[in-house]
Order: structure tokens, then C-alpha cells, then sequence
């Protein structure tokens, strides 16, 4: 063992998928934001056009945080941080949105309940749906290289209509990798905008899921065990 | 849902293309295929139907009417409903130009109307608007914007052309994220690794209302009595016992009704006596320590590898301590080690002593042995050293014991 050159830190993986995103994001002029992980009700799901009843709200899905009566959560999606942002910002703008997210399940090699997201939003006149695969579409290949396949799907999320989902073809096989849209109109109407002015192009990646696909990691839960074992290898 | 290919087959006038084309349809225009069963001469098709979907789509009947839109093929007579002023659920007032705004597709008028028209939504023209017809059962449509996703899942979200965005200035960095990745750097450069702990914890001052287990009923108010533990962890894993681990984290405490950004650097070794050492401070205490210059993380991205999973099994830890020659380096001694230690051989050799004496060297070596499908008896590793000792003195090399 060399005693004299010092040995380099690891960048935790979930960092080096977060920072390669900013950087691609940020030459097609995004700027990151980030926001609180206590969130409202209202910017979590009622300014995402979630409707009351919505099964996502209950208390088997999201971390609800007492006293109930305050209606405060831990967010569940990174999307609150956009509610916030379009309600405090006129546009047009281009936002990158990474953050740590919550969801009540059982963990398991796939699920925890925590993970991080990494989404954004382009809010602009005459943009549309091929401005959004393209920009997702320049993402993936930047991201993952040239040789990947894609796969659009109709989809569905309250707060876009359209709604679409990204697969890509990843050795021989598809994996669902983001979830995309235009913002629904009442999006705009709840943070105080302009719905016929304004088109919003929305999308949403977790980053867990990215590094496992780029690393070949097969338990979501060794990105928070801080095993060196694990860590020393990126 | 589940559905028979040959129950749905039922619903049209002529027979359905092959099965392989009608999940095709349905996966590009539609709805995820989750599975197709071959049963005798039918499948059973898994289909996940959206939740805005499910009003109209979750039955034979409905999911046929679906499928006859997509493929463009008629149902028979008996199960075509039509759509009139009087029957419908609802009016859409739109105007071609609002779906080509947000599809992004150069569609004519009339090809929208006929989309529209193979999903039984009946289009009239109202002056210089049109009106779209809402089936009853439709439950999800009613807005324009409806009506653009419906022509555009029809026309083929893979066809949507894709687009550069206009070019825009650079953007303006988001100080925070700046800092934190400004102190990254630097703890890095200093030996230290980043880890992500648990936002979970027994105690603290925010308390979530239906927790995954008791011990993770509250939001850490630090991120110091994580690392510790981390810490504690690690150094069980070290291979020398003088090793040091070095770990930060960044991240979020629940403090009261106020959240922190925090910094928590720690460090910890065996010997020469058991310490772990933490120090914690909010992010924003580190703005005067950090260098003016724009974080820079490129250096620190591992380019494109495959992650190794490592064993879960304890791992035996084995010393060799020889004289060579003086003229013998250490590298073909540990090569020769390396070569006969057999496959249980995890790690190592690592060089760790090393003196000389008389015109001769000494050489230790540390070996790791482990297995990635169970425990490694003792047994074993002695198996494997006396393989390497055996194979180090037939070099005629004094192997100290």
C-alpha cells in the first residue's frame, strides 16, 4: 500500500446519476430547484390536480405526519417542488427538480420508502409534445448512450393530459424509465397561471432506478446501507 | 384485467389479426400488456387498463370497443353504440389548432374527426368551432386536452416527431446545490466517501402517523447517530485493522417544524484504540471554507462499469510472513501467492510488512478468503495456505511461522 498519495472519496452513486442529469439538463438551459421534503397536502397533490379520493393519499401510501389535522406529508413525488415553483414564478422557465421522495411500502430488493426523483418541467408557449421526447429522448441517450431503444407508451398521471411513458430497450429488454406529459390545465389554474397561454412539458425519473439500470445493482437498498463494500466500487 | 382473445374476437364482425399484432395495438395505443398465456387455441391477455379507464374498459365488452378503435376494425351490429346530441355525456368545444398545439402533429381536420370518430365520439361543427360528441361511458373526457391525448395515443405516440427546444441562455445556479456540491468536492479530495442514511429513525420531534415499524416512527433530528453506526459497521469489514474509514453525508434533519440541510463528516479506526470521530454543521456553515470556483463532480464519475455484488458470508482473514532474496520483488511473490491460493482467494494478497535482514527480505501478506454461496469453514482456508506455502517453499523461500 502507497502511504503517501491519499486516496479519493467515492461519490455516492445516487449523486453521480444526480450530477450527470444537472449537467445534461443544464446545456439545455434547466435550472435546479429543489424544495422541502415536509410538504403541504395542497402542493403534494390537490395543485397536481389529485383528486380527493385519490387511493395515492391514504394513509397506506403516503407518510402522514402528525398531528393529522395539519395535513403536512413527507412528498411523495418531486412534481410538489414544480407546484411550488410555477405558483412562486412567472413563466416561461425551464426547471430540473432532484430530490428525495417517500412513499409508505414495505422494502423489499425493489421498493424502499425512500428514493430519490429527478424530474422537471419546461413551461412555455408553443412547445409541445415533441419538444418533450425530444428533450427526454436527448436525456436517455446522453445519460446511457447512443445505442439505446425507445419505447413510448399512453399513460396516465392527474397532472398531465397528455400522459406518456418511456421505455427503453436496456440489453434485451424494456424497462420503463420515465413518466411524461403536458401539464393539465388545472395545474396552471392552481398555482395561478394562465392554462391557455401557457403549455407545460412535465417528466419524472427515479434516480434509484436509473443507477440500478446504468450499474446493473440489483438491491435498492445498498444505495443507504454506507457498506463500503458497495460504495468503494463507484 | 384478463381477457380471451377469443372472447373478444366474439365482439367483431370479421376475425381479429393475429394475436401478436393485437397486443402490438395495444401496448402502442393503448394500455401496458403484462403478459400473454397461450391457452389451447386462445390467450389470455393480462392488460393493465389506465384507473381513468377503468369506467369504460374493465369489460369484455368495453375492452373489444377499445380494441375495435385501435385496430380500426368494426364490432358487430349488435354491439355498436352510437353517440347522438341527445345520448351524450358531454360537450367538447375545440378547435383543430388546440390538438396540433399540443400533439405537435401536422393533422388535418378531417383525420382528427375520424380518429375521434373510431373511439364513437361524434364531432359537429358549430360556426368556426367543432364539438366533440361524448360517449356516456367515457368518463374521462371532458377537456380539449382529452381529446389531443385520444388523437394523439390513436395516430401513434412513437410517430410524435421529435424536437430540439429553442435554445435559451445558460441558467442561473441554484446556490444551494452549489454549495453542497462544492463541499462534495472538497471531502472527497480529502479521502472521504459519501453515504445516503435513512430519513427514518426512533426518535425525534416530527412523527409520521402510521410509521413501517416502530423504530422508524420519527425524522432524524441529525445525521450524526446515523454515521456512527455506519462507521461501527464498516470498520467490522476492514482488512487491516489500522484502516480508517472516512464517510460525510449531506442531507436533511427535522428539526421542530423547520428542516436543515446538514454536513456530518466522520471518521473511525481499530487501532491503535477503537475511536469514531463525528463532526456535524448545517451546509450553510461551510459557505466561507469552500473554494470560489464552480463545483466541478466530473472527476468523480466512475464511467461506465458493471457494479460486482460482494458475498454476505464472513470472510477469514489469513497471514503469510517470508524471506526472499533481496533481489525478489514483491510483486512476483504476491503473484505467485495470488496463483495458488485457489478460487476462495476474495481479496489480496495485500503487502503489509516488509523489512530487511542479513541480504534477505521479509514479506507479509494478508489474504482474504470468502465465499459468495456460504461460510467458509477454517478448515478451508488452511486447505487453501497450505497450498500457497507449499508452493512458496518449493521456490526455496523460508515461509516464517
Amino acid at each position: 500500500m502507497d502511504q503517501n498519495s491519499k486516496p479519493r472519496g467515492h461519490l455516492h452513486p445516487l449523486s453521480q446519476i444526480i450530477w450527470e442529469t444537472q449537467t445534461i439538463f443544464k446545456d439545455l438551459g434547466f435550472q435546479i430547484v429543489e424544495g422541502p421534503e415536509i410538504e403541504t397536502e395542497w402542493f403534494n397533490f390537490d395543485a397536481l390536480n389529485i383528486p380527493a379520493n385519490h387511493p395515492a393519499r391514504a394513509m397506506q401510501d403516503t407518510f402522514w405526519l402528525k398531528p393529522l389535522e395539519a395535513r403536512k406529508l413527507l412528498r411523495t413525488h418531486d412534481t410538489a417542488i414544480d407546484a411550488r415553483f410555477l405558483t412562486d414564478n412567472e413563466p416561461p422557465f425551464r426547471i430540473l427538480t432532484p430530490g428525495r421522495v417517500f412513499r409508505n411500502e414495505a422494502t423489499d430488493a425493489t421498493h424502499e420508502a425512500q428514493f430519490y426523483q429527478i424530474g422537471g418541467v419546461v413551461i412555455d408557449q408553443n412547445v409541445q409534445m415533441g419538444h418533450l421526447k425530444g428533450m427526454i429522448e436527448y436525456f436517455y441517450r446522453r445519460l446511457l448512450g447512443d445505442k439505446i431503444e425507445f419505447r413510448w407508451r399512453p399513460s396516465y398521471f392527474s397532472f398531465v393530459e397528455p400522459g406518456l411513458e418511456l421505455d427503453i430497450k436496456w440489453g434485451n429488454k424494456w424497462l420503463e424509465v420515465v413518466g411524461a406529459g403536458m401539464y393539465h390545465p388545472n395545474v396552471f389554474k392552481a398555482c395561478g397561471r394562465d392554462a391557455d397561454k401557457w403549455h407545460g412539458l412535465a417528466f419524472g425519473s427515479a434516480v434509484d432506478r436509473l443507477a440500478m439500470i446504468k450499474y446493473g445493482i440489483t438491491d435498492i437498498r445498498q444505495f443507504y446501507s454506507g457498506d463500503l463494500r458497495f460504495l468503494k466500487q463507484f | 384485467m384478463k381477457f380471451s382473445y377469443r372472447d373478444l374476437e366474439k365482439y367483431f364482425a370479421e376475425p381479429l389479426p393475429p394475436v401478436e399484432q393485437v397486443v402490438e395495438a395495444v401496448l402502442s395505443h393503448a394500455f401496458e400488456v403484462e403478459e400473454i398465456v397461450p391457452v389451447g387455441n386462445d390467450w389470455e391477455l393480462e392488460i393493465k387498463i389506465l384507473p381513468d379507464r377503468a369506467p369504460d374498459a374493465k369489460t369484455p365488452h368495453g375492452f373489444a370497443q377499445e380494441l375495435s378503435a385501435l385496430l380500426d376494425r368494426p364490432l358487430r351490429p349488435e354491439f355498436i353504440s352510437s353517440t347522438e346530441a341527445d345520448n351524450a355525456r358531454t360537450k367538447i368545444s375545440f378547435q383543430t389548432s388546440d390538438i396540433v398545439g399540443l400533439i405537435g402533429v401536422e393533422i388535418s381536420e378531417l383525420e382528427i374527426i375520424d380518429y375521434l370518430k373510431r373511439l364513437r365520439i361524434v364531432v359537429e361543427k358549430d360556426g368556426g368551432k367543432l364539438v366533440a360528441l361524448i360517449p356516456a361511458d367515457r368518463l374521462d373526457l371532458n377537456i380539449k386536452e382529452d381529446l389531443a391525448d385520444e388523437v394523439g395515443r390513436l395516430y401513434g405516440v412513437n410517430k410524435i416527431k421529435v424536437v430540439s427546444l429553442p435554445t435559451v441562455a445558460p441558467p442561473t445556479l441554484n446556490p444551494n446545490f452549489e454549495l453542497a456540491n462544492k463541499v462534495k468536492e472538497m471531502l472527497l479530495d480529502d479521502g472521504y466517501s459519501e453515504i445516503y442514511g435513512y430519513t427514518f429513525t426512533d426518535h425525534g420531534e416530527v412523527e409520521v402517523a402510521k410509521p413501517l415499524a416502530s423504530d422508524k416512527a420519527w425524522l432524524r433530528t441529525n445525521l450524526s447517530e446515523g454515521m456512527k453506526k455506519t462507521i461501527e459497521f464498516n470498520l467490522q469489514n476492514v482488512i487491516f485493522d489500522t484502516e480508517e474509514v472516512k464517510l460525510f453525508e449531506i442531507g436533511t434533519v427535522f428539526i421542530g417544524s423547520q428542516e436543515e440541510i446538514r454536513v456530518a463528516v466522520g471518521s473511525g479506526s481499530k487501532k491503535p484504540k477503537l475511536k469514531i470521530e463525528v463532526t456535524e454543521n448545517k451546509l450553510s456553515d461551510w459557505v466561507n471554507k469552500v473554494p470560489s470556483r464552480p463545483a466541478d463532480l466530473d472527476r468523480f464519475i466512475k464511467p461506465e462499469f458493471k457494479f460486482e455484488s460482494f458475498s454476505v458470508y464472513p470472510r477469514i482473514l489469513r497471514d503469510v510472513a517470508l524471506f526472499v532474496p533481496d533481489s525478489e520483488e514483491p510483486e512476483t511473490v504476491a503473484e505467485l501467492i495470488k496463483n495458488n491460493a485457489g478460487a476462495l482467494l476474495m481479496e489480496g494478497p495485500y503487502l503489509f510488512d516488509t523489512f530487511a535482514k542479513e541480504g534477505k527480505k521479509s514479506l507479509a501478506f494478508r489474504l482474504v478468503f470468502q465465499s459468495a454461496e456460504r461460510t467458509l469453514s477454517d478448515e478451508e482456508a488452511n486447505q487453501a495456505m497450505n497450498q500457497v506455502i507449499l508452493a512458496l517453499e518449493t521456490k526455496g523461500w523460508e515461509v516464517r511461522k
